[in-house]
């Protein structure tokens, strides 16, 4: 199966959002880029060094939450 | 509902006016991370559904174009970015096995989907994220805002409902209230 169909076939037992599906693009003007604005940019979606440190940071969020 | 050929045409467009390539293999760099570090640091030994990368990075272009998009004045930014990932995730519940652990599968779901989405915002935000904000009582905030989300996530029914645009608005007052915090001398 391509990403495509294995989407799809994911998607059809996806009862609300389909309902409410517009099936229109959006193309207003102003929506100009390529893809969303991380790839317009030069920011990358994720760096490796913030996976670790949201990682660390919610695993003590956790802790002190359970201690509490 | 819909006709299953014209949304195979619909997602067809958004095959050409997105690249989901490029981010289904930004999502399987997050899985396999949040993987390796929840086995590292933890010893929980997490499984994947298979497809789902594939899944979270032709969903997310979906509702971005479907939720978000038509209520936009221009681009996304990176809360919408962040709330939209987070959501995503939280829907699909890529994480479907747990060994070692006492956790539901809906709640390390809801961690995969938080953590996530902070590793975004602190991507843009070249942070080195809230770990030590140098202010104790901040530090407690940030702990609380977390730990109640995810347990928030782990209830959350994203069948129903994609709060795209306040969850962007949380994120977005959480980082304004961190550096708001951060650039007062007196409390640091």
């Amino acid at each position: 199966m391509t990403d495509k169909e294995i989407f799809l076939d994911w998607l059809k037992d996806k009862t609300i959002p389909i309902d409410e599906l517009n099936l229109e693009l959006i193309q207003k003007d102003d929506f100009k880029f390529e893809n969303d604005e991380m790839s317009a940019s030069d920011k990358t979606f994720i760096q490796p060094q913030q996976l670790d440190s949201a990682f660390q940071l919610i695993q003590r969020a956790l802790t002190t939450a359970s201690a509490s | 509902m819909k006709n299953i050929d014209e949304i195979a045409s619909f997602v067809g467009e958004l095959e050409n006016k997105y690249d989901i390539k490029s981010r289904k293999t930004e999502i399987d760099t997050i899985l396999q991370r949040f993987k390796e570090l929840n086995q590292k640091e933890i010893n929980l030994d997490l499984e994947f559904r298979s497809d789902a990368s594939t899944i979270i990075a032709y969903f997310y272009f979906y509702l971005l174009e479907q939720k978000t998009k038509p209520v936009l004045t221009g681009l996304a930014n990176n809360y919408k970015i962040a709330a939209c990932t987070e959501l995503t995730i939280n829907y699909v519940q890529p994480v479907i096995g747990a060994k070692n652990t006492g956790k539901s599968i809906r709640q390390i779901n809801a961690e995969l989907s938080v953590f996530t989405a902070l590793a975004i915002i602190g991507g843009w935000h070249d942070l080195d994220f809230y770990l030590n904000s140098g202010i104790s009582s901040l530090n407690e905030a940030i702990d609380t805002f977390l730990s109640d989300r995810i347990e928030i996530f782990s209830y959350l029914n994203t069948q129903e409902s994609f709060p795209i645009m306040l969850n962007s608005q949380t994120w977005s007052l959480f980082y304004l209230i961190y550096q708001y915090y951060r650039s007062i001398p007196m409390m640091r």
